[in-house]
């Protein structure tokens, strides 16, 4: 084995380190998909992002988004699908405060009522 | 990166969704497929119209490919007549051609959806190997078909973890690609184990 390899490494270096490269790529890919796979299972949730529109966080959060929409202090018709961001500034709530609200809300809703 | 894209689609709508998946097949480094499942996803929240979102990123894609043959085809044809010319890269060219109307319609096929970041390379390669347009044409909007509707729908169904699921579908396209490259240099190193080239004293 050992002399397979030293045989390959003087007369074929460069398609060796190319091999042994690629192999390091695959493991780190593997290892990579096997976390996400892992995250995905765990069903967590998804944070919110100044992206996600109201009607997205809902669906993330299986929650209302009529809920949602009245915690921003703006109706859903009127929130559309602007995004959290815009919201914010639309609403005057700054961002990191709107996202707390919203989290409230959610926390709340999954609790239930009477919980 | 992905981030910014999102509000841009926010902001913006499926223009930016299109210009995405157009430069992303002439091989500008953008995050096509993870943006497409991320649209998915806003079409299950019902920020986006389903039908809307297929039409545009499968007519983006077929755009996209096309142009980037174009590009392989005229750019890739004064590159080949140069090294032509050169007895040393005349044989490669050959060869090179010969592979690809061999494989390439199944290579064209399988880099839209299963290895898609060989994609525009692919597209590129085609054009200046003078694969026949047809049958580019041919596999690619039959990936095509692929790409878009299996990354939208999983959005669709997957929307709770859309950028978890996304990048999960990324690392999978990689993982097979690194597979793939392991397989083609380790059939060459087993070749050149058990039959040496013996050297010239």
């Amino acid at each position: 084995m050992k002399s397979k390899f030293i045989h390959l490494w003087h007369e074929h270096r460069v398609l060796l380190i190319a091999f042994l490269a690629a192999g390091l790529f695959t493991a780190l890919s593997l290892i990579r998909a096997i976390v996400a796979t892992i995250y995905i299972a765990g069903h967590h949730d998804q944070p919110i992002e100044p992206w996600m529109p109201i009607g997205f966080i809902a669906k993330v959060y299986h929650v209302d988004p009529d809920i949602l929409s009245e915690a921003a202090g703006i109706p859903l018709d009127r929130a559309g699908h602007r995004r959290l961001e815009r919201i914010s500034r639309d609403t005057g709530i700054p961002y990191d405060q709107l996202v707390m609200q919203l989290m409230d809300v959610i926390r709340d809703s999954r609790r239930g009522p009477g919980k | 990166m992905t981030d910014i894209l999102m509000q841009m689609i926010s902001d913006y709508g499926l223009l930016v969704l299109s210009a995405s998946i157009v430069l992303a097949c002439m091989a500008v480094p953008l995050p096509s497929s993870i943006l497409l499942v991320l649209s998915g996803a806003f079409v299950g929240s019902g920020d986006l119209s389903l039908i809307t979102v297929i039409t545009v990123a499968f007519i983006s894609a077929v755009v996209g490919d096309q142009l980037a043959f174009a590009l392989g085809t005229f750019g890739g044809n004064a590159l080949e007549a140069k090294l032509s010319a050169s007895a040393k890269y005349a044989k490669p060219i050959a060869r090179a051609k010969a592979f690809s109307a061999k494989w390439g319609g199944m290579g064209v096929f399988l880099s839209r959806w299963l290895v898609a970041p060989i994609g525009p390379w692919i597209n590129f390669a085609s054009g200046i190997s003078d694969y026949h347009w047809r049958g580019f044409t041919f596999w690619a909007v039959l990936g095509e078909v692929i790409w878009v509707g299996l990354y939208v729908t999983l959005g669709v169904v997957f929307s709770a973890n859309a950028m978890a699921l996304a990048e999960l579908l990324a690392d999978v396209s990689w993982l097979l690609l690194g597979i793939l490259g392991m397989v083609l240099m380790g059939l060459r190193l087993r070749k050149a184990l058990l039959h040496p080239v013996k050297k010239r004293r």
